[in-house]
């Protein structure tokens, strides 16, 4: 009964004192310099200061990674968490400043590389104090969020302030902050003002799915934390030494818009845990696990906080029916081998699959398909387009007969053809593009060189299209990527000689420094080839980049992640920089890529296994040996016309 | 009805609450506002040397007495025939360079203008990790003519030395520095203030660094504490030398040679310290260093790589005791070189 006035007076007490002390008017600002003091205080001895020595050096890519990083312990017996951040570079030892001072041996213990955690272990006679978690349902945007980090001493956390900022974020892996947060404090944790922990802060990018994806967002406001009770929820499977990875269904999906299309089934991969579940092309996925999928975002953000090894309950529109569909997410997809059937079709024409080529030793040779022959259904499915062909023959069944339904003459023909895998090497070279016969010469279209930059980018680029642009229905599109080591300038004027014979644009990128490429510079190279596919019809399946050193990186990096726009990717002196997560090989999406080394030099080593690691997941690699006049890094002409051919048969089926 | 009571009288305290709580962030704000318009006034735009090659020809500096005393970093701005220093009411000085101290990276200038207000920095205060602070400067230069100096909120992150390869390192101050959440160290914002949210002087805001342990931008400040010596020095007009790492060197450095240790062949720029082999009779087989150990500290210091390995060595006289810290098998294990016996 006395309770409530008991507060209400001192309310009014505290109220009457701070008015009447216009000299202690920061009183306000002071309570909260203590609630901020008080909530670190009450997880400071759990936050420990790691140091790691030794470890790879990068293999061409940006550097990062750092020597000291943060950890929060998380079981008293001596687990802790931090950022895979820090780790990357492998490091060959680990120490762990723990709260009484002694510095002690780390071990990695598992790892989450769906939202870039580690898990340690570390030997301890005393029990180490657990931080309390607070559950993500209760965040709010807007309340108080601290970021705690023990790299600049062992003892006093460093401390940054801040907001809540959202509560699902990066396809609902985390909660983001727009306290600073960076290596300094990435494998630390994110709490609220009672002290509780929200989450392990560490880079996320909802893009770039690598450890260090999200990095260059360090300091500015968008930082990220992985909630900390979901994780404990998952902290068994990691102490027993078993790595979280992400849950694939094995499916790609239909519309490029993710935010306005439906989850509509374009293509679903043999053997894969949708395939098992009797998931099939054109079912819409409307639910899962009770939530609504009403656009392919949703599904992203399901499967973002979901792992391999987790069933999900989904709801499936299969033409008028609703189904209900139990899938097991797996880590990893049985690799896609591409079937190749040997063929080229006509680029001249648009409304047709008509073949125009016809490879030696493969399954079109072998099961008589003729150039002139038009293809008009593949099984079940009619044919009209090369689009159409590609995927139908892209989606069917590996391993297995397929019925090509041809038209020679005037007659329809049944041929009976087995696809193998795409070669491992360059093709023989086929006739060069030529123009539809009397064809008028387009006025309208731009050629020559012309220099263009972004208005709100530093790069630098320039663009030439060969005469031949005038009357050929599409364009391949070359795009150079050079840097300080690896000079274009020497090679531009032989890259146009070969534009016309081959009917390709050439697109020249510098980097924004002009020295070296940075990972952030993909969605620049993006934005100019888009540049360029507005202003050109440009064909995506003979779109290359090709670069040297940093620029090869980039080749690679842009490869992955563009593969709508982007085909074949060449790499000359460069590998495949570190923390950058190979992404798989899909059906609808497709990338050959071209090492080019000189025999025995450091890079062909250090790449060796990255190539091995590719053809593992069936992608195809071609290593070639740089012919070795073209200079030091450069490409010779041979290299260059050799390049030039592989683009030309690039679109084969 | 008891029920009901206690809803009212909540209710009734929520209003209160609710009405009490304007007044005082009105008051909170009300005294930050005054703060800031008083530091402002003692905060000053300087113009000098730059504007080659994207740098700067400009920077920051506060007033720190009554005598037209300009306190601001040591850079290549102030490397110019005519320095100029504007203050907050827009007024135009031609300043001269009274003295510097590159040990600090500081340089106090001196103009002919008395009685303006400043920074007593007696008053001076050391703010604890999570203390709020406020940050005064003319970063990127926005600032012109009377318009006063940009101010930043934020709170110290971490108190920590400037941590500084020695020989590759652009600041020759390596003591503590105020690490803070805000992003203060923009070009432009070298010489102005940090303070606490009373507007006391907490530190000088230094030029534009990298950390050398991570490569990250540093927001950094000095704090007072440090630079209350050498800024009394510069008062009475006592200059120090910049100091040259390369000669506090020792004569007969530590290496490895010297020690009889054999590490495994040094191929990459991060290849980690491993002991490949230890030299009979040697000080390393004296120390108990073993092939495969790794070791991680000499002298407290981590120890990342060979190459880091030998540069601190080379700072090390061949007699002097070093103690080392290993691992092996896992386990880390504390040696001693040069240890008397």
């Amino acid at each position: 009964m006395s309770k409530p006035f008991s507060i209400l007076s001192c309310l009014l007490l505290l109220g009457s004192l701070l008015i009447a002390s216009p000299g202690q008017a920061q009183q306000l600002n002071v309570a909260e310099q203590q609630a901020i003091q008080a909530a670190v205080d009450r997880v400071a001895t759990s936050v420990v200061q790691i140091e790691t020595v030794g470890g790879l050096i990068e293999g061409g890519g940006p550097i990062e990674g750092a020597s000291r990083t943060t950890g929060t312990i998380v079981s008293p017996d001596g687990f802790i968490l931090s950022s895979l951040y820090g780790f990357i570079q492998e490091p060959s030892g680990i120490l762990v400043s723990m709260p009484n001072g002694k510095r002690v041996a780390g071990k990695i213990i598992a790892k989450d590389t769906q939202r870039n955690l580690i898990l340690l272990k570390v030997e301890t006679d005393a029990e180490l104090a657990v931080p309390e978690g607070v559950a993500r349902e209760e965040l709010q945007p807007g309340q108080w969020a601290i970021a705690l980090g023990k790299t600049f001493a062992k003892d006093v956390p460093s401390v940054s302030v801040g907001i809540v900022s959202a509560t699902h974020r990066v396809w609902g892996k985390a909660v983001q902050t727009d306290a600073k947060i960076s290596p300094n404090n990435y494998g630390g944790p994110l709490i609220d003002i009672q002290g509780r922990v929200i989450g392990i802060l560490t880079p996320l990018s909802p893009q770039d799915p690598s450890a260090t994806g999200g990095f260059e967002w360090y300091d500015s406001g968008i930082g990220f934390a992985v909630p900390l009770t979901e994780i404990q929820q998952r902290l068994d499977t990691l102490k027993e030494g078993k790595d979280l990875k992400p849950g694939l269904l094995g499916i790609n999906l239909k519309g490029k818009d993710i935010v306005a299309d439906p989850a509509e089934i374009a293509a679903v991969r043999y053997n894969s845990p949708a395939q098992v579940a009797g998931i099939q092309e054109k079912d819409i996925l409307i639910g899962a696990n009770g939530r609504p999928i009403e656009r392919q975002a949703q599904l992203k953000h399901i499967l973002g906080e979901a792992y391999a090894g987790d069933t999900l309950e989904f709801k499936v529109k299969r033409g008028e029916e609703e189904l209900s569909v139990s899938v097991t997410l797996a880590d990893e997809l049985i690799p896609y081998d591409r079937p190749f059937l040997g063929l080229l079709l006509d680029r001249n024409i648009a409304d047709g699959a008509v073949v125009t080529h016809v490879f030696d030793s493969t399954a079109a040779k072998t099961s008589g398909v003729q150039v002139g022959d038009k293809i008009v259904k593949y099984d079940d499915t009619e044919i009209d387009t090369a689009q159409t062909l590609r995927e139908a023959v892209a989606t069917a069944e590996p391993d297995a007969a397929h019925k090509l339904v041809i038209v020679r003459g005037d007659a329809e023909q049944v041929l009976d053809v087995t696809p193998e895998s795409m070669p491992d090497d360059f093709l023989a070279n086929v006739a060069t593009p030529t123009a539809p016969e009397g064809v008028e010469a387009r006025e309208d279209i731009i050629t020559g060189d012309s220099d263009f930059q972004l208005a709100e980018e530093k790069n630098s680029a320039r663009l030439f299209v060969p005469d031949s642009a005038k009357r050929l229905p599409s364009l391949g599109l070359v795009v150079l990527l050079g840097d300080a080591e690896f000079k274009v300038e020497p090679q531009w004027d032989v890259w146009k000689k070969h534009a016309d014979t081959f009917g390709y644009a050439v697109l020249e990128i510098q980097p924004a420094s002009e020295s070296r490429w940075t990972r952030p510079e993909i969605s620049v190279v993006r934005k100019l080839i888009d540049r360029v596919r507005d202003n050109y019809i440009i064909d995506a399946t003979r779109t290359i980049a090709v670069g040297g050193k940093s620029g090869g990186a980039m080749a690679l990096l842009h490869g992955f992640e563009n593969r709508d726009v982007q085909t074949g990717a060449v790499a000359i002196g460069a590998g495949i920089p570190r923390g950058t997560n190979i992404p798989d090989n899909e059906p609808l999406e497709r990338l050959e890529i071209v090492f080019m080394n000189a025999k025995d030099s450091e890079v062909a080593l250090t790449v060796a296994p990255q190539i091995e690691a590719l053809q593992k997941v069936k992608f195809t690699v071609i290593p070639v040996e740089t012919t070795g006049n073209g200079g030091e890094s450069g490409l010779s002409e041979t290299d260059i016309e050799t390049l030039s051919n592989w683009l030309n048969t690039l679109d084969r089926i | 009805m008891r029920e009901k009571h206690i809803t009212q009288t909540l209710l009734a305290s929520i209003v209160v609450l609710g009405l009490l709580i304007p007044i005082q962030t009105a008051n909170a704000e009300a005294t930050l506002r005054e703060v800031t318009r008083d530091v402002q006034r003692k905060v000053v735009k300087i113009y000098g040397a730059g504007g080659l090659r994207g740098l700067e020809s400009y920077q920051s500096g506060s007033l720190i007495s009554d005598k037209g005393h300009v306190l601001t970093a040591w850079s290549y701005v102030l490397d110019s025939s005519v320095i100029t220093v504007v203050l907050d009411d827009g007024r135009h000085f031609v300043a001269e360079l009274a003295a510097a101290d590159p040990r600090f990276g500081i340089a106090l200038l001196k103009i002919d203008a008395e009685n303006l207000p400043h920074f007593s920095l007696d008053k001076g205060v050391s703010p604890k990790v999570g203390d709020r602070i406020l940050s005064f400067s003319n970063l990127f230069g926005i600032a012109a003519g009377d318009e006063p100096a940009s101010v930043l909120s934020g709170y110290v992150s971490a108190i920590t030395p400037l941590e500084a390869r020695r020989s590759t390192f652009p600041s020759a101050y390596q003591g503590p520095v105020l690490i803070v959440d805000a992003i203060v160290n923009n070009p432009g914002a070298a010489g102005g203030v940090l303070t606490d949210q009373e507007g006391n002087f907490a530190g000088l805001l230094g030029k534009e660094l990298r950390s050398s342990r991570n490569d990250i931008w540093l927001n950094y400040a000095i704090p007072i504490a440090q630079l209350r010596e050498p800024i009394e020095d510069l008062l009475a007009g006592r200059s120090r030398p910049a100091i040259d790492p390369e000669k506090e060197k020792p004569l007969t450095p530590l290496t490895l040679t010297h020690l009889g240790l054999v590490l495994v062949p040094n191929v990459l720029d991060k290849t980690p310290p491993y002991v490949e082999r230890v030299e009979r009779n040697s000080l390393a087989e004296t120390a108990k260093l073993q092939p495969d150990d790794l070791i991680l500290y000499a002298d407290g210091t981590l120890i990342p790589s060979q190459k880091a390995l030998i540069e601190t060595f080379s700072y090390k006289d061949r007699d002097d005791i070093v103690s080392l810290t290993v691992l092996r098998d896992g386990q880390l294990v504390e040696l001693t070189l040069n240890e008397l016996q």
